[in-house]
């Protein structure tokens, strides 16, 4: 790795050679990832119906989604001519601009991440939510009755599920005194689950919602709108917002990991600091493998059901929840 | 020049483009979006000259602060009167709404 | 090459070419997008001025909340094939010619002030303006969360259907 970065560094200088070497990483990783995590889906809802799901190409089916994967590279791609093609040939790029910088900012270990910022939760945020806009991009330029409704469902969606997850995110910063994630993690001697399980709970249905999963997918409702916002998309840039979903699941899994699981911290971990990026992982996963559990054991909610859960039940219960985390600050003694 | 002129003849392209705008468009999310870009221009103004001159504080960034939360609650307001002109008049044009023309 | 000076150009160039797109396209939501780079553009700029959290702020409100609430705006409102209403060209010349006179009246106002050079180093951390705004400025800060409480309730009534009788009764949705 260190020499890569030096012949790299010769030709860009430092900073460039970091740049392009993250980058890197976290692509070939990203892309290793949902290659296995949509196998793993497929393995889990097998499971779940007590069917074996995929297993002819390769180990127990490992070598499936590289297949599914070649026939979408080769599959014709179709632009509809009534659509509004700057915008939507852009819109599957974009959708993965801030998912990758957002897993630039999840540390790894002991001061490891590559990115780190001062204020990393709230950029955290602030990333989250604008990968809406190329959801409404993608649907709106389609100019599809079905796409425009499955892009304005999910926008109001993502929306309404991010004051939850906010709410739930900030009761952990008042406990850590801190927006930098390093700090967060450096702050949990126990992790934050045990001292906040309610707001566990929230940002976990919360994320789950904002990917746009079951029991929360309505905007991809196959029975009634096709199939949602990118009705239109064919071939690979169809993969790429299938691609965009399964990434977000990890990565807001390991945001998920990073203020309530203990982040990097695990066993060992002081003696042997390579274990962080593996902690990590191990704990994002579990988020990922939770999520899926939940989307083959709860039936799919309406959609007036869906917004009314957010708006009248986890807001406030994120709010009560907010203020007790404060109040309880307050009346403890200071260490 | 100094460093700070170029900043304020950012913020003062940026509001004369929203001016521009507020001014020649016709539909009212445009005038609106037009009037955001001018606010918007205004806060970059205050933390531009309280960051790059005078006495180091953060009053420019409360200031700042302030404007982006009063912007929000206009856009809300602006928005939802929107929708509701739209549902009577059918139309978001501003020459549509005539109807207090006598 | 100097880091800070590019990092400029760049912001300077996003926010002004966003604002651009915003007013100057035909299509509100090209429009739309437009604001939002240009936002993104200006959340650049606060950057090299050093107030991160402020970029922050500005990215979430804007283009996070205003930008998708605009979108949907014109989703409920214009359908998406509308034809577009040709715009008269005195109106543009005016337009452009008021901005033009208030453009260069406030240059030369810009011009002719005299700025104080910098003291100190400016550091602005989100707890020294938490601490601002619930000491000096608590006033502002409580007026600001009462504005937001009634911006949005209007905003509720106002979009709503059913409004007391007036206006077309909606169906009542089955509990």
């Amino acid at each position: 790795m260190g020499a890569i970065h030096g012949l790299l560094a010769r030709l860009t200088g430092d900073f460039g050679a970091t740049l392009v070497l993250g980058a890197g990483l976290i692509l070939g990783f990203l892309t290793f990832n949902v290659l296995f995590l949509i196998w793993l889906e497929r393995k889990v809802s097998a499971h779940a119906q007590r069917r074996l799901g995929p297993m002819e190409v390769g180990f127990h089916g490992s070598l499936q989604t590289i297949a599914d994967m070649l026939k979408l590279l080769s599959k014709q791609l179709v632009t509809p001519l009534a659509t509004d093609h700057f915008t939507f040939l852009f819109a599957p790029i974009l959708i993965f601009i801030p998912t990758i910088c957002l897993t630039s900012l999840v540390p790894l270990g002991n001061a490891q991440a590559f990115a780190e910022m001062p204020n990393g939760l709230a950029v955290v945020v602030v990333l989250s939510g604008v990968t809406v806009i190329a959801i409404f991009m993608a649907g709106w330029s389609s100019n599809n009755k079905y796409a425009v409704l499955g892009g304005m469902r999910s926008v109001a969606q993502v929306v309404a599920y991010e004051i939850p997850v906010l709410l739930s995110a900030l009761s952990v910063v008042l406990i850590a005194q801190s927006l930098n994630l390093h700090q967060i993690v450096a702050g949990q001697h126990v992790p934050y689950v045990l001292y906040e399980p309610v707001a566990a709970l929230i940002f976990f249905v919360g994320i789950t919602a904002e990917t746009n999963r079951a029991p929360f997918d309505i905007p991809e409702a196959e029975s009634e709108l096709v199939g949602g916002f990118h009705t239109e998309y064919t071939g690979m840039r169809f993969a790429l917002f299938f691609f965009a979903e399964y990434t977000n699941m990890l990565v807001l899994g390991a945001v998920g990991a990073t203020l309530f699981l203990g982040g990097w911290k695990g066993p060992w971990v002081g003696s042997l600091p390579w274990l962080g990026p593996l902690y990590i992982l191990l704990k994002a996963y579990l988020v990922v493998f939770m999520m899926m559990w939940a989307r083959w054991t709860f039936p799919r909610l309406r959609f007036d059901q869906l917004m009314n859960f957010a708006w009248k039940l986890l807001i406030p219960v994120a709010l009560v929840n907010l203020l007790v985390t404060a109040v309880v600050l307050q009346a403890l003694p200071r260490p | 020049m100094i460093w700070l002129h170029w900043y304020l003849l950012v913020a003062l392209l940026l509001f004369c483009i929203g001016l521009y705008g507020l001014v020649q468009r016709r539909s009212l999310i445009g005038m609106l979006i037009a009037l955001e870009l001018m606010l918007a221009a205004v806060s970059l103004n205050v933390v531009a000259i309280t960051s790059l001159s005078g006495r180091s504080s953060s009053v420019g960034q409360v200031v700042a602060l302030i404007l982006i939360g009063v912007a929000a609650a206009e856009g809300a307001i602006a928005l939802s009167l929107f929708v509701a002109i739209q549902r009577e008049v059918q139309s978001i044009d501003v020459e549509d709404l005539s109807e207090l023309k006598g | 090459m100097n880091w800070d000076a590019f990092l400029f150009g760049a912001s300077a160039a996003l926010a002004l070419v966003g604002a651009a797109f915003a007013v100057g396209l035909k299509n509100i939501f090209h429009n739309i997008l437009g604001f939002a780079l240009a936002l993104i553009g200006v959340a650049g700029l606060f950057l090299t001025l050093g107030s991160d959290f402020l970029a922050i702020v500005l990215l979430l409100v804007y283009v996070g909340a205003l930008g998708i609430a605009m979108v949907y705006a014109v989703m409920l409102s214009q359908p998406l094939d509308t034809p577009r209403a040709p715009r008269s060209l005195p109106k543009i010349a005016g337009a452009a010619l008021l901005a033009a006179v208030v453009a260069m009246a406030l240059w030369l106002v810009i011009r002719g002030a005299h700025f104080p050079p910098m003291e100190g180093v400016l550091e602005v951390t989100p707890e020294k303006m938490g601490r601002r705004l619930l000491s000096n400025y608590v006033l502002a800060f409580e007026l600001i969360s009462i504005l937001l409480v009634i911006a949005m309730m209007g905003a509720v009534m106002v979009a709503r259907k059913d409004r007391g009788g007036t206006g077309p009764a909606a169906p009542k949705a089955a509990p």
